[in-house]
């Protein structure tokens, strides 16, 4: 068995794949893109529409408290344009400020003066309401303080107004009190860096050797798998063979992301890459046994790699409640590789997950090969 | 052959293809179940108490009597259940050994501290077992208490100005007493500014609905693909070597888009149940995006022939259904609440078929906006027949009629 003949085909085969080396090319992009923009800070936000029904004031100074809130643009509109703007998915919410709002908050009332209408379009929608609340209870507040003051005799406009230019630098400080969230049993350090390109690339190459791996799924009279153990080929060679160019290309696509990443121990990093992603050849081996043809595959593929690579906490950290998902996750490779990212202990731990996917994988294959001869 | 058994023989041919169509269906099961296992103790605790909390207030002042009020509010709504303990050590054993979620510390002279001009911290321990949801509490209660520390710094505002313009020890007083009286009273109460009982509005899951409605649409999508290998593989192989009657063709066409709507709707009938299981979706929800679900249906089947019918190799046409997805996916995750977007990719976004069917799944679990919803529906329908004529035309094209 020519085994230097296959790695050659095989090679020519992957780099002449466009369709599947598109999927390492666009991972390596999106991983140095996460790597380099991650500590960017994201100066858009969501589009809210105010329509200001108000006939006093207090609803234009509502608009302009608002205006200065991060992760929101605030657009003051006409109420049918507000829901235009709705419905055609050009704003998430709507904050309608009642026609009797200055006259409440002058009188110290607050009841029913602002209806909010929103969509659940964004993640960051879950603290909208909270900040138009405080938003309104930091215009009622001067409003209740300036009627203090201009009961006072003696006060002027002057007075007034120096009051109103004092509370604009307050509602941007610190307040006198505030909350410390404690974890129980120890607050855990948060990571200074979370290395997400990195991570990321490591899920999405396993993606792709899941991906281009359909000369594992056929078991067919012309299969590869099925010539090569006719002929009395060992599967094991055929494999490491096999899988030598795919993990090559995704071991020189980690290069790039490892540099932009800023690791401080880009050797072990990468050490720990090599041993993952033949760890991950191994599980793809499984992945495309059992699929059995590439109409199954590209529907198995994305499943199976998010559910290993969310299990192993690199698609995101995994919720501090879930200690039994982090001991049993220590099967799957991404959890040695995660370890490794984040300086603790892999070496051992990931060639023993290493060997024990390979075994499966290739009995596996050796299965799937031994059934489909009998059929 | 009439309009019925085309659509009948075609679902056969699709179910009967290999295991393909069923692992299409079935394969949303195992996203949904480990995006609720992710989740496991927000969702579980759903219906139920929302949080336990255990109180200690070593400050028999107001700041103690604010938070005793805001929790004890909410804790007659049976969101929360308090536990008062007597010292420090038993609440943060109380977290610790997981028997309540939170735990909340009012330090001694945490008012004093407030009125005085000092920097006072209210502690707030919580369980890493719940910190998902321990946080959100925190979140919307920190975020309160900061706007209730300004606030007083307003009050003494006032007060300096007061002061200034003569006003006497004992009515600066009054004012002072009356301001944070005031400031009390409007934080007790604050979700009457939007004619709600409360402080604060529990259940800020959206996030968790998003994620859903994501994982909905994306497992439809997904299960499209059989339909674009099977498309690709009539044209190549069986279509282009017969000669096929234009009306016949037109036939195994509709039959195509309807066994492949057929196959995607099952996908959404499977995953209803576990969305149920997992995030308590009721009955109601389900029938009010039942028009949505039909046209998404639809849609995405009539994408998938499209798809199908542009690739000459299934596998190309895989290819392309799996970038387009993805492109799809993402869009909707990372974009969708972008506003500096060029006109060109918003718009894209806006008439998404993909965007469409998130914003219908999200949106009747949370928040119906009836014109949101139309629109959603037009993109839909609209997409279906762009796609199905579109479609059409190569199917034609690519066949030997």
């Amino acid at each position: 068995m020519n085994y230097l003949a296959l790695l050659k085909g095989r090679t020519r085969a992957l780099l002449t794949d466009f369709s599947s080396l598109a999927v390492i090319i666009i991972a390596m992009a999106v991983s140095i893109y996460i790597s380099v923009y991650s500590g960017v800070e994201n100066t858009e936000g969501i589009m809210i529409e105010i329509v200001n029904n108000d006939t006093g004031m207090c609803g234009e100074r509502l608009a302009e408290i608002l205006s200065k809130e991060k992760d929101y643009i605030f657009e003051v509109t006409t109420h049918d344009e507000a829901i235009n703007n709705l419905a055609f998915d050009k704003a998430q919410g709507i904050i309608e400020i009642k026609p009797d709002f200055s006259d409440k908050i002058k009188a110290g009332e607050y009841e029913s003066i602002i209806k909010i209408t929103m969509t659940a379009d964004s993640y960051k929608m879950k603290t909208f309401q909270e900040i138009v609340l405080n938003d309104v209870v930091k215009v009622w507040a001067e409003e209740l303080i300036k009627n203090r003051i201009s009961e006072v005799e003696g006060a002027s406009q002057a007075d007034l107004d120096e009051f109103m230019e004092n509370t604009k630098n307050t509602w941007s400080e610190e307040g006198m009190l505030s909350i410390d969230a404690i974890m129980a049993k120890g607050e855990e350090p948060e990571k200074e860096e979370t290395f997400y390109g990195i991570r990321w690339y490591a899920a999405l190459a396993m993606f792709y050797l899941c991906i281009s791996g359909t000369w594992m799924c056929s078991y067919s009279s012309t299969g590869l798998l099925r010539r090569v153990t006719g002929k009395g080929g060992k599967i094991s060679l055929l494999f490491a063979f096999q899988s030598l160019p795919g993990i090559v290309v995704t071991l020189l696509g980690f290069i790039p992301v490892l540099i932009s990443s800023g690791h401080p121990n880009p050797l072990k990093v990468f050490v720990s890459f090599m041993i993952y992603i033949c760890s991950s050849a191994a599980v793809a081996l499984v992945i495309c046994c059992a699929s059995g043809k590439f109409s199954n595959l590209v529907l198995i593929s994305p499943v199976a790699t998010m559910a290993v690579s969310l299990f192993a906490g690199l698609l995101c950290e995994l919720p501090d409640w879930a200690t039994v998902w982090d001991i049993t996750s220590v099967v799957v490779p991404g959890h040695w590789f995660y370890n490794a990212i984040f300086d603790q202990r892999f070496f051992l731990g990931s060639v023993l997950v290493f060997a024990g996917w390979l075994a499966i994988g290739l009995f596996i294959s050796w299965l799937f090969s031994k059934k489909k001869r009998k059929e | 052959m009439n309009p019925f058994s085309f659509v009948l023989y075609d679902i056969k041919r699709l179910f009967g293809h290999g295991k393909t169509a069923f692992i299409a269906m079935l394969s949303p099961i195992p996203v949904l179940l480990l995006f609720g296992l992710f989740f496991a103790p927000l969702l579980l605790d759903r219906g139920e108490t929302f949080y336990s909390i255990a109180t200690l207030n070593d400050d028999n002042s107001k700041i103690g009597y604010l938070m005793n009020l805001i929790i004890g509010y909410e804790n007659t709504t049976g969101n929360i259940t308090i536990y008062p303990v007597k010292e420090k050590e038993t609440g943060i054993k109380l977290v610790d050994e997981g028997k309540v979620a939170i735990f909340i510390y009012v330090p001694p002279k945490t008012y004093f501290d407030t009125m005085t001009g000092s920097k006072a911290v209210v502690e707030y321990y919580y369980s890493p077992t719940h910190s998902f949801d321990a946080l959100l509490l925190y979140n919307g209660l920190n975020s309160a208490i900061s706007v209730f520390g300004q606030g007083v710094c307003i009050v003494n505002e006032g007060i300096e100005i007061a002061q200034r313009l003569g006003v006497s020890d004992e009515e600066i007083i009054t004012i002072w007493n009356a301001g944070i009286e005031d400031l009390f009273e409007i934080f007790f109460h604050r979700g009457r500014i939007i004619g709600k009982n409360g402080m604060f509005n529990f259940g800020y899951d959206y996030h968790l609905r998003l994620f859903l409605a994501l994982l909905c649409a994306t497992c439809a999508y997904l299960s499209s693909f059989p339909v674009i290998y099977l498309t690709s593989l009539d044209l190549s192989e069986t279509f282009s070597q017969k000669s096929i009657p234009s009306g016949k063709l037109f036939g195994f066409y509709v039959a195509r888009i309807i066994s492949g709507a057929v196959l995607n709707f099952c996908s959404f009938m499977v995953m209803y149940p576990v969305a149920r299981v997992i995030r308590n979706l009721k009955i109601k929800f389900a029938l009010s995006v039942i028009p949505g679900i039909i046209l998404t249906s639809l849609a995405f089947s009539a994408l998938g022939v499209l798809i199908g019918s542009l690739f000459k190799r299934g596998q190309s046409a895989l290819w392309a259904g799996l970038y387009f997805g993805a492109a799809s996916v993402s869009a909707v995750a990372f974009l969708s609440d972008k506003t500096g977007l060029p006109k060109i990719i918003s718009f894209m976004m806006r008439i998404s078929p993909f965007r469409a069917s998130v914003s219908i799944i999200s949106n009747a679990m949370f928040n119906f906006v009836a014109e949101r919803y139309v629109f959603d529906l037009f993109v839909l329908f609209g997409s279906f027949v762009i796609f199905s004529v579109v479609g059409f035309l190569i199917y034609r094209k690519r066949s030997a009629v």
